[in-house]
């Protein structure tokens, strides 16, 4: 898949202090990135290199300028004065690819009215946060950046935004989004990084392919017998959980689907109990990356 | 992975010299393209600005001064009161003491502004570079400052026109140039409107250049009035005064005891003009952060 962004080895210094250290990632068509941290960890920094209104001290930001970038800044930026329509009409004016229409079109897909002659100031947080996306997805960018986009919108703002993201993804836009929300970058994000002190700590694979892990329960302790006896004649590794409900249980970390592996174990003769998919645990992951004490920021 | 070289871009930031550069750009970087954006960014900046209501709310408050000066004239005896010695007279006198102060709050902070609020890395992010933004914001400002001071005094000229006969200047104009006036009168009312043109546009260089490196909008409007009065008070502080560089006396056609033309102090402020705008685009070119 073609990628729509590289940064390689980008550090940022402010006179002595480390801002970004060796930070390299990239992003294809399609995906979605989500950047974790503390606050002060470097995310928001990050995306001003990429955006370009902070120069790095060395590295490289690698994307299709002609497609130019959709950003979604931290706090609204828009011109107070003017109503909705007016101030995305003045933004697309600069690169003049698009017209009215699709503008109204793309006011009305992030739940804004266009006909609303109501002056920006004026807007509440959610809806400014809302006209923020639709600046920034209007022009149809192959990158997209968001900072905190969830900041302001109410529950069903959230649900919006995660499927308008998920339909841009599926058109091929690249998205880094960053936030605190970790159920929220759970849900969006195909891939994780986990920034602290300016540096990528890990990158997680939200959406691996490679491996899953499935977690089983069994009837009996015969049972339990039998699935093991089958993981280890399949070549599967078995991590024995402790019993719930006094049920076995265990986790499967296989390449197999879960309908196939239900299927294996019935004609195994196992009897399930229950069966699921299991993702990794980006909470668990993020308290060892960040270094929190008693759920404290440090 | 499978990059379509020639059409991306790649931004590499080295350490050079204590700074960093953007110095690498993809082979088929269309110049013309930059030029096109510029244009674009002037558009944009020029419907921006026509968009402020508060320059309508300045006009008329510089009118109001402008005609307190008016009133200032009638308590002044002269041969006979023409329209150009009234326009002369209270032009010199108000606008040597507000222009400083409205040239600022015009559009002083449009640089502060954006960049406060976020703006920038909206405009930013559609590919304009700092060079075209600040070049963009330069030019609209400054054609704005023309225009806006521009206007004010041909509004200001025409509500005179009622109520004073055409005919020389006598008192409007100070003594080195009191020959000129009184043979042109129409060419020194034009050459101080003029004058003021250039002063506002000097005005607004000093705001943007601070306004590269102070983020407090009302310090960045206050910064040409603070460095005129200042200087201002330095040039009258020492025994002997150099008179060509005092910007009261440049601009209030007072007090030069070098005879100079007004030619000249057109000349003078159109330098500061074009010093201080030059400057602001080189160094904010250069920033390395912009928010």
């Amino acid at each position: 898949m073609n990628e729509v962004l590289q940064v390689k080895s980008l550090t940022k210094r402010v006179k002595q202090k480390v801002i970004l250290q060796d930070v390299s990632l990239s992003v294809s068509e399609g995906e979605i990135l989500g950047l974790i941290g503390p606050n002060g960890a470097g995310k928001t920094t990050l995306l001003k290199i990429v955006s370009g209104v902070v120069r790095a001290t060395s590295g490289s930001v690698l994307f299709d300028k002609s497609a130019g970038i959709g950003v979604v800044p931290e706090q609204a930026a828009l011109l107070g004065d003017m109503n909705a329509l007016q101030n995305l009409r003045m933004l697309s004016s600069i690169r003049g690819k698009i017209g009215t229409s699709e503008i109204k079109q793309t006011l009305r897909r992030v739940g804004l009215d266009p006909d609303n002659k109501t002056a920006v100031r004026n807007y509440s947080l959610g809806m400014k946060q809302r006209l923020m996306l639709a600046q920034a997805i209007m022009e149809r960018p192959k990158l997209l950046l968001l900072d905190e986009p969830t900041n302001a919108l109410d529950p069903l703002g959230i649900i919006d935004l995660r499927m308008l993201l998920s339909e841009l993804a599926q058109a091929g836009t690249g998205i880094i989004i960053a936030s605190h929300l970790l159920n929220e970058i759970e849900r969006m994000c195909d891939c994780v990084a986990i920034i602290n002190g300016g540096k990528i700590l890990r990158q997680v694979n939200l959406r691996s392919t490679e491996q899953t892990s499935i977690e089983v329960s069994v009837s009996t302790a015969d049972d339990w017998g039998t699935l093991k006896r089958w993981a280890e004649s399949a070549h599967i590794e078995l991590e024995k959980l402790t019993p719930n409900k006094g049920l076995p249980r265990g986790i499967l970390n296989t390449k197999m689907a879960v309908p196939q592996v239900i299927a294996e174990l019935q004609s195994a003769g196992v009897a399930i109990e229950s069966i699921s998919h299991v993702g990794p645990n980006l909470e668990a992951v993020f308290l060892e990356c960040a270094q929190l004490e008693g759920g404290v920021y440090r | 992975m499978s990059w379509c070289f020639f059409s991306y871009v790649r931004i590499t930031f080295k350490r050079w010299g204590g700074r960093s550069s953007l110095n690498e750009m993809g082979l088929n970087h269309k110049n013309e393209g930059d030029i096109s954006l510029l244009v674009e960014m002037i558009k944009f900046e020029i419907n921006r600005l026509l968009k402020r209501r508060t320059s309508l709310f300045l006009g008329v408050v510089l009118l109001v001064a402008l005609f307190t000066g008016v009133v200032e004239y009638l308590g002044i005896s002269t041969p006979k009161r023409t329209i150009f010695d009234v326009f002369s007279f209270s032009t010199s006198s108000i606008m040597s003491l507000l222009l400083a102060p409205v040239a600022g709050f015009f559009t002083g902070g449009a640089l502060v502004a954006d960049s406060r609020s976020g703006l920038l890395s909206l405009i930013f992010s559609r590919g304009v570079s700092a060079f075209e933004y600040v070049t963009s914001k330069v030019i609209t400002s400054a054609l704005g400052q023309m225009c806006f001071i521009g206007i004010t005094l041909v509004v200001f000229f025409v509500a005179l026109l009622p109520f004073f006969p055409m005919g020389t200047i006598y008192i409007g104009a100070q003594r080195y140039s009191e020959a000129f006036a009184y043979d042109e009168p129409v060419t020194y009312c034009f050459l101080i409107a003029l004058l003021f043109m250039a002063a506002a546009v000097a005005f607004n260089g000093i705001a943007l250049l601070t306004s590269v490196w102070v983020k407090n909008t009302f310090v960045v409007m206050a910064a040409p009035t603070l460095l005129y009065m200042g200087l201002t008070y330095v040039m009258r502080m020492g025994p002997t005064k150099v008179n060509l560089l005092d910007p009261y006396a440049n601009l209030a056609l007072t007090d030069v005891s070098i005879p100079v033309s007004i030619l000249h102090m057109v000349c003078y402020w159109a330098v500061i003009a074009l010093v201080t705008h030059v400057l602001a685009i080189a160094a904010f070119s250069l920033k390395k952060d912009y928010m």
